[in-house]
Order: structure tokens, then sequence, then C-alpha cells
């Protein structure tokens, strides 16, 4: 169809989209002679168009570029549809002269459909531009540009999806891509170029499968309701994408701190207790003997801070790998989980585990002293040391994902929580000499640390979606952004599918574990050993 | 109109060579992916051997800069791709030197930051037969640069006479005449700095109109206003700067890859400027500067025809002759007997502009697979 009418088509659909914006506006009351009202993400929107819009044709103008035109044309058809349907529903005489002025620009702009011909000079589009910007100012309709719009830009591909006339499906495209290109879409192109195009071709892209097609050309081309839904469920996917790229909005931070406080408490839970095991025996006068284990802790501890300092130098001399860095580091936290769950509840109970620690114990309590120092003092605070640094070392390479997902803030307030827990037990249990709950304590941060792993996988397979290392095939439904930063849960059948599977492998591991450990106390009863004597 | 590009360098830049080898292919050209983004090229810093290079430039979806530039130290540009917007990637081709080089994409935010390291031993210079007549060929663009230039000086002095006596007819018809001598030159102009924009900028490529001067600026008063009135001061610059430009093309160094680099440019301008009529906007004398154009490509391309049937390359040489003919052919058809020599814009209707879009786009083709030819050759 040639292009001309593909415009004048463009057009008919906007005069008739602010015939019925009436209808559209219906729920938002008339002013009784003051500003007309908008929502703040079509305010937002209409705003960021019109910053856009120059930019783009200043750029296109240089080649006459056609795929770059339509783009240009369609955010001015988009801007004329979404003052006319303010102006129509809530007449007021500055919007109405920036309503004109805009469908005056976007007939102006019908002349870039001739890539052969002079087009309207970028100075004159800009002067526009800023003339209809300052109209909607004085008719109280303006907005400010913000640098993380994705709120706005979520609501308004929702609102896109909701809406029954194209052309106002479309203004509220353009002005969800729009918010995203002069915001977050800066940035992008500075750190992954490659996702910057993806996020645009969800909005334009005019080639390949008609499922491929752009969320925009979709609207212009008459599609139906599911392959709307369908680009703006994927529009809205590779701009939350750029989102966790950009570490505007990754996990949320609650869920950070918590995921922190969880492993590093947990870690610490399983130190203090093999230290109490190991120590358990020292009493009357080999207690003496706590000694040397308990400094070795404490050298384990600052061999794991060296650690962290060691992986964050490492990190950082990786540079801003973005999303690729979260990847990477992701998969590690991964591998770390699945260590720390199956060991768990592949001896649940401990007692093979710990019997190694007391056979060492045995084997050191066997050493005679060599020349002026102890074999048994420097075994034992080597004992203390790799107890206390093995937990560490697994917590260091867990929390490098963390701190490049979410940053320092919250990942160091978890470690504190987490510290302070498993000082507070340690505290009771060498100092206080009591017993507490562990095996149940065991048994809860074991569970916790099973949703952490569904969380962990759930953002990182998100993050191999964002660089294109794993295929993103849409569920069909929609879950809300919190879906997102709380749980890791995008709506892609490889992300929960990769979270299904590795919750059951890990729950599944356990009911297995529990079930031949059953069968086996049946065999053979016995009594079950205790977790700590101390 | 602004910016095309040959790539010349200033007598002082040693970076510059013939290629030492008599290789007669591409083949052992190194490509460089370069991605234009807000904050300039990506990479930014660039390390490579040294020897022929083909840069190869994409936008990554920034639509703030749209070129790139490869300089050398004294800041005189020796290769660049402009009009890099997404979906219309640029390349040029280059034999460097050993040595430290600057990487910029104008208007980033990291402008003129970028840097590139060409390691290796410096070649020896231009010893088998292909090299010889490359030497020529340079040398004798160089003699053909600065004949134009001559006559571009000659010109602007006479246009800018006129416009000081305010006889706006006589500035009318020397107007296009007088721009075809630099439209065949412009790439050179565009290594210097800011001189071709002071030139030649269009009102499309200024960001505020207080800062516009040049031929078009005088233009649009002239055409406009049918007055010479405020055009004098622009007139006195104009002149000024082409005689600037007339004092550094003497000092130009030149390689073969430029030559052919240029030659393309020069039709991406007919594309991009004259068929759209966005020249000359006022006076509507696109088909005079379109003729500049051409012969300046047409020119740079012919001096390369000798070493590139040298080079086996003749396949290639017959078929960018043949097209480069296609085009003139039909741009003779609007040759007409007045000052300008030239129909105006206005009498192309839509089928003669697609006419010649095709015909310059089946020339780009072949053209540009030149510069590679060239560069190691």
């Amino acid at each position: 169809m040639p292009r001309r009418v593909l415009a004048l088509l463009g057009l008919a659909a906007l005069l008739l989209s602010q015939a019925l914006a009436p209808v559209a506006y219906a729920g938002m009351p008339a002013p009784a002679g003051g500003a007309p009202r908008a929502p703040e993400r079509e305010r937002a929107g209409a705003r960021a168009l019109l910053s856009e819009l120059p930019s783009e044709y200043r750029t296109i103008d240089r080649t006459h570029e056609a795929e770059g035109a339509a783009r240009v044309r369609a955010m001015a058809l988009a801007l004329a549809s979404q003052l006319g349907l303010w102006q129509a529903a809530q007449p007021q005489p500055q919007l109405a002269a920036a309503a004109k002025g805009a469908h005056e620009l976007a007939r102006d702009l019908e002349a870039t459909a001739d890539r052969l011909q002079p087009w309207p000079l970028p100075l004159s589009v800009r002067a526009d531009a800023e003339r209809i910007a300052a109209q909607l100012r004085s008719a109280g309709l303006g907005a400010a540009l913000s640098a993380k719009p994705y709120d706005s830009i979520e609501a308004l591909l929702g609102d896109a999806r909701g809406a029954t006339a194209p052309a106002t499906a479309s203004a509220y495209a353009a002005e969800a891509y729009a918010l995203f290109a002069t915001g977050p879409g800066k940035r992008l192109q500075g750190t992954n170029a490659a996702l910057a195009a993806s996020v645009q071709d969800a909005f334009w892209q005019r080639e390949g499968r008609r499922a491929d097609r752009g969320l925009l050309v979709a609207l212009a081309s008459g599609a139906g309701t599911g392959a709307v839904a369908h680009a703006a469920t994927t529009a809205n996917e590779r701009v939350s994408s750029a989102a966790t790229v950009l570490g505007d909005r990754t996990i949320g931070r609650s869920t950070v701190v918590a995921d922190a406080a969880v492993i590093v408490f947990r870690e610490g839970l399983e130190a203090v207790l093999i230290l109490a095991a190991i120590t358990a025996s020292f009493v009357g006068e080999r207690r003496r003997l706590r000694r040397p284990v308990l400094f070795g802790a404490l050298l384990g501890l600052g061999a794991t801070a060296a650690t962290y300092a060691l992986a964050q130098a490492l990190v950082d001399a990786l540079g801003d790998g973005g999303l690729r860095l979260q990847a990477i580091t992701g998969l590690i936290a991964i591998a770390v989980l699945l260590v720390v769950t199956n060991w768990f509840f592949h001896r649940v109970y401990w007692s093979e585990w710990l019997g190694r620690f007391h056979r060492r114990r045995r084997a050191i309590e066997r050493i005679d002293r060599f020349g002026f120092i102890s074999g048994q003092l420097v075994a034992f605070t080597l004992l203390g040391l790799t107890s206390v640094y093995r937990e560490g070392f697994e917590t260091v390479l867990f929390l490098q994902n963390l701190q490049v997902s979410a940053g320092s803030s919250a990942t160091a307030l978890g470690i504190a929580i987490g510290l302070a827990g498993t000082l507070a037990v340690g505290f009771v249990t060498f100092k206080l000499e009591r017993k507490l709950p562990y095996k149940k304590m065991l048994i809860a941060t074991g569970v916790l640390i099973g949703l952490v792993l569904g969380v962990m996988v759930g953002t990182t397979v998100h993050s191999l979606q964002g660089l294109g290392w794993v295929p993103s095939t849409q569920t069909g439904f929609t879950l809300p952004l919190w879906c997102g930063q709380w749980l890791g849960l995008y709506a892609t059948w490889e992300g929960i599918g990769a979270q299904l599977v590795a919750l059951l492998v890990v729950y599944g591991s356990y009911a297995v574990a529990r079930a031949l450990q059953t069968r086996r106390y049946k065999r053979v009863p016995r009594e079950v050993p205790t977790l700590a004597r101390g | 109109m602004i910016k095309a590009t040959l790539a010349i360098g200033a007598a002082a830049a040693a970076a510059l060579a013939l290629g030492a080898c008599g290789s007669s292919t591409s083949k052992d050209s190194k490509v460089l992916a370069v991605t234009l983004t807000d904050a300039g090229c990506t990479p930014q810093h660039i390390e490579v051997a040294s020897g022929p290079v083909t840069f190869q430039v994409t936008n990554g979806g920034t639509s703030k800069v749209s070129e790139m530039e490869l300089k050398n130290r004294s800041g005189v540009i020796l290769g660049e791709s402009e009009n890099v917007v997404e979906g219309v990637p640029g390349k040029f081709s280059l034999n460097l030197e050993p040595g430290k080089y600057v990487v910029n994409c104008p208007t980033g935010d990291a402008e003129d930051q970028g840097t590139l390291v060409a390691t290796g031993k410096a070649s020896a210079k231009g010893q088998g037969a292909s090299a010889a007549l490359l030497a020529r060929a340079t040398a004798a663009y160089k003699d053909y640069v600065q004949h134009e230039v001559a006559l571009l000086r000659t010109g602007t002095a006479q246009f800018t006479a006129a416009l000081q006596a305010g006889d706006v007819k006589r500035a009318k018809e020397l107007f296009g005449p007088v721009r075809a001598h630099y439209e065949a030159i412009e790439p050179v102009a565009e290594s210097f700095g800011n001189l071709d924009p002071e030139i030649d900028a269009r009102v499309n490529d200024v960001e505020k109109l207080g800062e516009w001067t040049g031929f078009h600026r005088i233009e649009k008063t002239l055409w406009e206003q049918n007055t010479t009135r405020g055009t004098e001061s622009y007139g006195r610059k104009l002149l000024r700067d082409v005689e600037e430009l007339q004092r550094k093309v003497v000092t130009i160094s030149l390689q073969p890859a430029q030559l052919a680099n240029g030659a393309v440019e020069l039709m991406n301008e007919v594309s991009n400027s004259k068929i759209t009529g966005e020249e000359d906007r006022y006076s509507h004398t696109d088909l005079s500067d379109f003729e500049g154009n051409l012969e300046g490509s047409r020119e740079a391309f012919k001096l390369l025809v000798p070493a590139l049937y040298q080079t086996g390359n003749a396949a290639l040489a017959k078929t960018v002759e043949a097209r480069f003919a296609a085009v003139q052919q039909n741009l003779d058809a609007y040759r007409r007997k007045t000052p300008l020599g030239f129909a105006l814009y206005g009498e192309l209707s839509e089928k003669d502009r697609q006419a010649f879009a095709k015909e310059v786009g089946a020339l780009d083709e072949p053209l540009a697979t030149v510069a590679a030819k060239v560069s190691g050759a």
C-alpha cells in the first residue's frame, strides 16, 4: 500500500479516535473552568514525545531513512491523537492551540513518506515541538521527564492493550516508547546496544514473522487483540530487561536484603554448629583446647573478609559488565545454592558431615608437640579456620551476584542482619552454653534457601534472556512487575520452567533423601545423632 | 553540502603511506566494528595490527551521534563514515601505519577521547607495480584538488564582489557554477576541522540559525528576499574560508583508499541531498551540485583504474566505469543553455528522482568495494 495512503489512513483513524474521545475520557470529570486533567503517565508520555520526536527527526533527516521517518510520523500522529483526546474531553484554549500545532506538525511530517523530496527543516520541527510543549505547560498539562519511567511505561502499555480505538492504542504505545527512548534508552546504548536495539524492535520492527513485529507496527496493520497483547507484553518484558541491565529495577531491595541475610545466617549457623561439634568434648581440663579452635574461627572470618575484598576487586576489574556480569555471577550463585541445598538435604541430619569433623578432631588430639610450637594448637587453629572459611567462601561467591544486581547498600544490610543472627547463635552456644533447636533451624533455613534459589534462578534466566543467551517465549499471560522484583517471576516459559525445575530438584531430592533414610532407619533401627553436644 | 569524506592527511600526517605488498585483494584487510551510541564510539579504545583496516560502523540506537572519524594526532581526519543511522551502516578503509590515532564520534559525550593504536612495524613504502600506479594516482588527485580549489577561489571572489556591489542577478548566476568546484572536492575540505560547515552547511545541519554561515546562508537571502543586503559579511567570511582551504590543500598527503572513500562519500552526497532537493533548498540549483559531486567522484575513481587493472580487478573497474557513465548520461539529459548549465530541481518528476536514486544506488554498491582493494595493494 503506498505510504501516502497509509498516512491518510492514519489521519482518518486519528479523527475517528477523537470523535470517540468523550467516551474514552468518560470517567474523568471535566474541569469547571480550571486546568484540564490527564493521568500523569499520559502527560509524561506527551512530554517525552515532544522531546524524542525532534531529536530523532534531526538524525533521520540526514539520510532520509524510511524506517526512521515512519517512526517519526507515528510519533507525531500519536501526539496529535493524545492532545486531541484531551481537548475533546476537556476543551481549553491553550490545549486547543497545542492540539492544532500537533496536527500541523503531523501533517508537515507527512512529507517524509517520500524520501526523494525536501523534508521539513529539523529546526522548524524542534521549534514546533517546543511551542507545543510550552502550550501544554500553560494548559497545566506539563510534565517532567524521568530517568526511570518504568511504572508509566508499564501502565501505558497496559492502556495500549486495553484501548479500543487503534489510534488511541498507538498513542499510548508511542508514548511508552518515547518515555523509554528519552530516559533509560539513552543510557542503555552505552551499556548494551543490542538490548537497546531489541527494545526499539519491540515497538517498531517491521521485518520478520508476524509474531515478531513491533507493537506500533502490529497496531498500524490492524492486528488482532491477541497479537497486540503479545507485542505489548514483549515490549514490557524488554523494557524490564533494560531496567535490570541499567540497575534501575533489578530484584527488589527487600528481597536482596532478605536473600543476603538468609545465606549469611544459614552459612553462619552451619559454621557455629560445626565449631560446637568440635569443641563439645572440650570440657574440664581439655577446655583450653577451645581457644585455638575459636581463634582459628576468627582467622576464618578474616580470610572470608579478605576473599570478599578480592572478589570485589575482581568483579570491579571486569568493569561495568551490566547484564553479562549479573548473568555470570548469577550462575555462580545458583551453583553455590545447589551445593548448599544438595549438601544439606542429602546429609539431612549431619551424621556423616559431623562424623568427619569428629574424626579430624580425634586425629588432632593424638598429635604431640613439635619444637616450641604445640602441634595440637596449630592443628586446632587450622581446623577452626577451615570450618569457618569453607562456609565463608560459599557466602562470598553467592553475595557477588546480589552485589552486582542490587548494589552495596542492600547487600551490606543483609550481611549485617545475617551476621547479627549468627553472632547471637554463637553467643548462646559458646558463651551461655545453651542448646538451641538446631535441627529445626537448619530445616527452616534450608527451606528458605530453596526459595532464594527459586528467585535467583528466575532473575538469572531473565538476565540471560536479556543477553539473548536463552530464548524468551512469552506465556501469553502477564504478571505484575512486583512478581519479578520479589520472586524473580517473569512471564516467559523458560523462566518459570527453570524455577520449577530448580525447586523440584531441591525439594524432590530432599523428599527422596528422606524416604531413603526412613527406609534405612526402619531396616536398622538406631538413635538419630544429635546435632551438637556442647 | 556539509561533510562528505575523503579523508585527506596533512603532510605531517606520518601515518599515511602506500601499502607495500602487491596483494590484489582485500583478503588481508582487518575488519573493525564500531558502534555509535550517545556516549560516542564503542569501543572507545582500539588496538589493531598496522596495515589495511576496514571500519564497519553501525548505529547502536543513538539519535545524537551519526558519524565516526579517524584522525591523526594533528587532528586531520584520515577517514570517516557519516550519516550512520539505524539500519544504515557505513564503512571506510585505510592503510594504517603504526602509531596512535584519535577515534572520534562527533557530538557524542566523549568527543575526541577515543584512541586507536596501530601496532607493528612501519611498512616499506610502495615497491610493486601497483604501488607505483597508486602513487601516481594520489599525486594526480592532489593536482586535481588544487586546480578545483583555485577555480573555487576565483569564482568565490567574483561571487562575493557581486554581493558587495549589490548585484543580485550576477550573484545568483554565479552561485551554482562556483559551488560546483567545491562540490567536486568537498571531502578534502571536511578533513580540515570546521572549514566545511563554515563554507557549506545546509540549514538542515545547523542547531541555531545564528551560527549559520557560508554559501547556503547567502543563498537563503538571495532567493528568499531577492536582495544582497545582509549578505556582505557572510560573503567576506566565505572568501576568507575558501582562501584558507586553498592554503591547506597544498599540504595534503593522501593514500589511495582515501581517494576511493571520497569517491563513495561524494555519491552519498548525491543520494542524501541532491536527489532530495535539500542541498540548494532555496535556489533549486541541486543538479549543478550533482554534476560537481559526480565529476569529483569520477575523477578520483578514474585515477585508481590503472592500479585496479594491474591488481586483477579489471571487472570491478569496468562495472564501476559503466555505472558512472549511466549516471552521467541521465544527468546530461538535464543540461540547459543557461548560466547554471542545468535544469532547476523543480523540473524533476517523482519518476526522474527515482531513476536517479536507482542509478546512484547501483553505482554505490561496487564503488564501495574499491577502497578495500586499493588499501592493501
